[in-house]
């Protein structure tokens, strides 16, 4: 009997801290952390939209309010994470963090926007300038093979616009 | 007859056209190719009041709790958005500084004391505040080691880094940017061959 309570205050004891984690359970803090690792993720993610659209064609102006952009989700994402380091405002933590979350998922979304755009113009354009370049050649050759033809119909042109002069006019008069 | 005559004629047009051809897309291709460029990050450092302390021995005394402004500039000429960080690191006259290809290794007689992250877009130069206060400086065996807080953040130790008199202590500053491959930032910025490492560095005495 007396070997067992000693047991069964050991079991108690387990119990009421146990219970005191299902009270209070640590959630809060790993959600938070969760969050954070997000916002880090996302920022990354958002850079590498914005690279994968300048290899598609988009340009530096249009690229550049998303870069500012994304600055603002790192100094958000630093702020949360100073926060979180200290671990004395899980509130601010989690805001800020999910700020820096909002503006890199928008910047991703507008950087793929803008890789899509920019891909669709530069397949346009290019699949202009060499067709250009064919009809270019076309008629290049056309011009070369044909020139004898095309200095004789110049020559008649000149004829026929030219002033008929009837041998002199103070003849006539 | 005609048909011979129609046949004639054809062969030296296919001939000069596709010859034509390849001349006119040969100078699109040329045209529409993106020109060939050397690829770098530039970076350096000044402040407004004019930086000294390029060299060892230097006049660049900073009292305990005196604010320092600086400001990094950073040059993006990589043909492409880059993330970068600034390590600052905190060193004295035995500290092997980075080199080329091998950054300083904390906490090897060097101590980092921060970083400072920022995206730079293409052919943007960037320029980066930092401000940097000696909180406090204390004495063990004759070296003196300094508590240095970077942008407000809480003060940093400069053990294992101390010298005699708080005389030629140094910051030293390398570029590292990230690579989405390894998801990770690497010392320096991609070259041709290898990475190339960039990095700066400041002497001052502490009094």
């Amino acid at each position: 009997m007396r070997t067992l309570r000693p047991r069964s205050l050991t079991l108690l004891v387990c119990l009421l801290v146990s219970s005191i984690f299902l009270l209070n359970p640590p959630h809060h803090a790993w959600a938070q952390s969760t969050e954070l690792q997000t916002a880090k993720q996302d920022l990354v993610q958002a850079f590498q939209s914005i690279q994968t659209a300048e290899r598609q064609g988009a340009s530096n102006t249009d690229l550049l309010p998303l870069t500012v952009q994304l600055n603002t989700a790192l100094q958000y994402e630093e702020a949360a994470d100073t926060y979180f380091r200290q671990g004395n405002n899980s509130t601010a933590v989690y805001y800020y963090a999910v700020q820096s979350i909002d503006i890199s998922t928008q910047v991703s979304y507008q950087a793929q926007r803008l890789g899509n755009t920019a891909q669709t113009t530069t397949l346009y354009r290019t699949t202009l300038s060499y067709i250009l370049a064919v009809v270019l050649a076309l008629l290049a050759a056309v011009t070369v093979l044909e020139a004898s033809r095309i200095r004789g119909f110049l020559k008649r042109r000149r004829l026929l616009k030219a002033r008929i002069d009837y041998g002199g006019t103070s003849y006539a008069e | 007859m005609e048909a011979q005559a129609t046949q004639s004629r054809l062969t030296p047009f296919l001939v000069l056209f596709i010859s034509l051809t390849a001349i006119f897309s040969s100078v699109t291709f040329y045209a529409m190719s993106s020109k060939p460029s050397q690829s770098f990050i530039g970076f350096g450092i000044y402040s407004q009041n004019g930086l000294q302390g390029y060299l060892p021995n230097s006049n660049l005394t900073v009292s305990v709790r005196q604010t320092v402004n600086w400001t990094f500039a950073v040059t993006n000429r990589m043909n492409m958005a880059e993330f970068v960080m600034i390590h600052t690191i905190i060193g004295n006259s035995s500290t092997t500084p980075p080199n080329a290809t091998t950054p300083s290794t904390p906490p090897n007689a060097t101590a980092l004391l921060g970083a400072t992250e920022q995206f730079i877009n293409d052919g943007e130069t960037s320029r980066i505040n930092f401000t940097w206060t000696i909180e406090s400086s204390y004495q063990i065996a004759q070296l003196t080691y300094l508590n240095v807080s970077i942008d407000g953040q809480s003060a940093v130790s400069s053990a294992p880094v101390g010298t005699t008199s708080g005389r030629n202590f140094r910051l030293i500053f390398e570029l590292w940017t990230f690579d989405p491959v390894s998801g990770s930032f690497q010392y320096g910025y991609p070259g041709q061959t290898s990475q190339v490492g960039v990095w700066l560095q400041v002497w001052f005495n502490a009094s």
